[in-house]
């Protein structure tokens, strides 16, 4: 049978840990710092004790098999690899066809060929000639993947291959082990600390914990908030990434404990990115949160879905219908003051000012007008010019975050916020 | 460094030959030159009339003093110079691959100590006997004390070095630091007795320092044993020189590569031990040839053992034999140790290399 059978077992530190790689799949390795991943590649390819368990190699047990076989079999790309002699990038990439050569050591044909092709791969001709030792880690990774693909292996092993990388060269390197993996039938076993990139490349991942497997699956099936809690011991939300749909995951980290549930309401009037920076401010404080009327894929909707505030919404670029202002008007009656955001002002929008300025007359609403966003602004041509009066007629002013907690605290005054 | 990169723009062959090359007039020099001059003309017909089947080819046109002297005295000690040299060398390269490490040494893993404990408790229990008498009848053996001498250094190298190995090695492999810190311990060990011993013998003070020094013997002996050891040695680690390039980069990295790690760094401690050892049990310990070759080859034609081993053992064997032949003509009268001059001469050019580098920011590798 073909594919990486690996169940490992009687090691230190690993608990039993099973899981196959098929050719062609790409199979993702996650887990916090220490959680075992380096440690379990180091297991299966004999670098690190192991006593139970038969690794299988397209169907052969890997440890009966020669190392040169095994190489032949499987590449590796390190974490990090001592530069200690200045070997010139080409002979470094040849040490890869060190299984190939027979007892001569000699150079045949083929290997010039793999040589080649992976230099042209990973893009490293350009400094084909130069020094191991005087290349940046960036450049230097790509020549240590092209070593691995001159090894014209049936599997790839990359252990945290992008640590020292920018995103950009991230996803150029991985994207070059993607392509030969859909054209070789590559497959891939990848460490990656990101798990957002690891969702991006990988059919399947491993969650690590403590040296166990605590999930594997698809990245959906693993990539759960409870999961990724248990492993890294900090909160997140999991989203979709809007356009690959991959799952896309928010750390929450530094966010503030949700308020109790009787903790007075502000509703918030924004859009476009103006009321973003208040959820956190206000949920902060201790109150209850709660916005719209806002469109779907608005940028202030995606910040509220991520703290969990209730919001209103509506179809993306459709005026504010009727179902919508009624939801608006019931959640402001419940509301114990309003913040409207300085939203630019359109006629898609205008109801919610209109709302507003209606709550103004008997209730209090604060205009949110920090420093370095152009106030509330009439863009309907003279339509919402008495309504945007009416409110500013009405409403207090609030400048920082400082001066509307103050503010929202003197006008509610049966709230006990806490923290903030 | 354009002149490196000149030189490394040089294809590997080419380089080769001009290093053998500069090896046969080295030695062609060593035999010729000497507190009697001999025209390397006489030398090369002495030679060819040495040669199975030519003897007839010229005509004898020279002394038999002269004779006596190419092809009893001098050719053997070049030879001698030129292996024990080229030994040392890719001994070197060996073991500063398999130690990434290019401040290591032939001797590291306490070889020279060993070696000399040998010889030292051979010439202190008087064992270096010229003669061997069975009842009544003497037999006359001239070498037979150096061969003593020689067989004791070689197993006593042999000894400690098999105990560090013994000492470092776990279950599962050899790790090098270990192997290194054994080596140091056992060296020390080794040293502080064959203190001991040349405390207690005070007579023999001053032959054990001049061993401790190197000299090169006119021992056909001798050239017996070090030319084929060292040769099918060199030609061993040359063929497992990609293996080395791998070890260089680390065990694990090895590993991946389709080393035999463990296996193969076995097999270069003891290749390396042998080329080391035998030359050492016949020519004492000369020290800086399998530091200083290695690392100002590798300097100007890159780390790749493929290349760097065979160059080592060439330029290793021309420097020696340089070496030896500065030591005996230098002051007429006296020969100095080898040991001395390959200090004297190969420091200060390696000094120059690291204060060059240096100034070209680093890389001294």
């Amino acid at each position: 049978m073909e594919g990486l059978e690996a169940p490992v077992g009687g090691s230190p530190f690993l608990e039993e840990i099973a899981f196959e790689l098929a050719p062609g799949r790409f199979v993702g390795l996650v887990g916090p710092n220490g959680s075992g991943k380096t440690t379990l590649l180091r297991a299966i390819l004999g670098a690190w004790p192991r006593s139970a368990g038969r690794i299988e190699l397209d169907g052969e047990a890997l440890d009966a098999l020669p190392r040169a076989e095994v190489a032949r079999a499987i590449a590796v790309v390190p974490q990090q690899v001592g530069r200690d002699f200045p070997f010139r990038v080409s002979d470094f990439v040849a040490l890869g066809r060190r299984p190939y050569f027979d007892a001569w050591g000699r150079t045949r044909g083929e290997d010039w060929e793999a040589i080649r092709a992976a230099m042209e791969e990973a893009e490293i001709e350009p400094f084909a000639g130069r020094a191991i030792t005087t290349l940046s880690g960036g450049e230097f990774q790509r020549v240590l993947i092209a070593r691995a693909l001159a090894q014209t292996p049936r599997y790839l092993f990359l252990d945290e291959p992008t640590a020292h990388l920018d995103i950009g060269a991230q996803l150029a390197l991985l994207d070059l082990v993607d392509r030969r993996r859909k054209e070789a039938g590559l497959g891939v076993l990848a460490v990656f600390h990101d798990l957002n990139l690891a969702a991006h490349y990988c059919e399947e991942l491993l969650l690590l914990h403590r040296g166990r497997l605590i999930a594997r699956g698809t990245c959906e099936e693993v990539l759960t908030p409870t999961a990724i809690a248990q492993a890294y011991g900090t909160p997140v939300r999991v989203r979709r990434h809007p356009i690959t749909q991959r799952p896309f995951v928010l750390p929450l980290h530094g966010l503030p404990e949700s308020p109790a549930p009787g903790a007075p309401l502000v509703h918030v009037i924004g859009g476009g990115g103006t009321a973003a920076s208040l959820f956190r401010l206000l949920v902060g404080a201790g109150y209850r949160v709660s916005t719209g009327v806002l469109n779907l894929l608005d940028a202030d909707l995606e910040a509220a879905e991520a703290l969990n505030l209730p919001a209103i919404t509506e179809a993306p670029f459709a005026p504010i219908s009727a179902e919508a202002d009624a939801a608006l008007q019931r959640r402001l009656q419940e509301a114990a003051a309003v913040i409207v955001a300085p939203v630019p002002v359109g006629p898609g929008n205008l109801q919610n000012l209109h709302r507003a300025a209606e709550y103004a007359a008997t209730g209090s609403v604060i205009l949110w007008e920090p420093r370095g966003l152009a106030p509330l602004t009439d863009h309907t041509g003279g339509a919402g010019a008495p309504i945007l009066s009416a409110l500013r007629a009405n409403a207090h002013r609030a400048g920082s975050g400082d001066e509307l907690v103050a503010l929202l605290q003197r006008l509610i005054p049966t709230a006990a916020p806490s923290g903030g | 460094m354009p002149l490196r990169e000149r030189l490394r723009a040089i294809p590997a062959r080419w380089i080769l030959l001009g290093l053998a090359g500069l090896l046969i007039v080295v030695l062609l020099f060593g035999v010729a030159l000497g507190p009697v001059h001999i025209p390397v003309a006489t030398v090369f017909s002495i030679l060819l009339h040495h040669l199975p089947g030519l003897e007839g080819l010229t005509p004898v046109t020279w002394t038999s003093a002269e004779e006596t002297i190419v092809w009893t005295l001098r050719l053997p000690r070049v030879l001698l110079a030129a292996a024990v040299g080229g030994g040392l060398a890719a001994a070197g390269v060996s073991m500063q691959g398999l130690f990434k490490n290019p401040l290591a040494d032939p001797y590291i893993v306490g070889i020279s100590s060993g070696a000399t404990l040998g010889a030292t408790i051979v010439l202190v229990a008087g064992w270096n006997v010229t003669e061997l008498a069975i009842g009544s009848f003497v037999l006359e053996l001239p070498e037979l004390g150096y061969g003593l001498m020689s067989l004791a250094a070689f197993l006593a190298a042999l000894g400690i070095v098999g105990l560090v190995y013994r000492l470092a090695r776990t279950g599962t492999g050899l790790p090098l630091t270990t192997l290194l810190l054994a080596g140091l311990a056992m060296s020390a060990l080794a040293s502080a007795l064959t203190a001991l011993v040349i405390y207690l013998s005070p007579q023999q003070r001053a032959s054990i320092f001049l061993w401790l020094m190197g000299g090169i013997q006119s021992s056909w002996t001798a050239v017996g044993f070090v030319v084929p050891a060292v040769a099918i040695g060199a030609l061993v680690l040359i063929l497992w020189a990609r293996d080395l390039d791998a070890l260089s980069l680390g065990d694990e990295q090895a590993l991946f590569l389709g080393v035999e790690v463990e296996r193969r760094k076995r097999h270069f401690l003891l290749v390396s031990t042998l080329v080391t050892a035998v030359g050492a049990s016949f020519v004492g310990i000369i020290g800086f040839v399998g530091l200083i070759i290695p690392h100002m080859l590798r300097l100007v034609l890159g780390p790749l053992h493929r290349l760097l081993l065979p160059a080592s053992v060439l330029g290793g064997a021309s420097f020696l034999v340089l070496c030896d032949l500065i030591a005996r003509t230098v002051l007429s009268g006296v020969e100095i140790p080898v040991g001395i001059i390959t200090a004297l001469a190969g420091t200060p050019f390696f000094l120059f290399l690291l204060v060059r580098s240096k100034a070209f920011g680093g890389e001294f590798h």
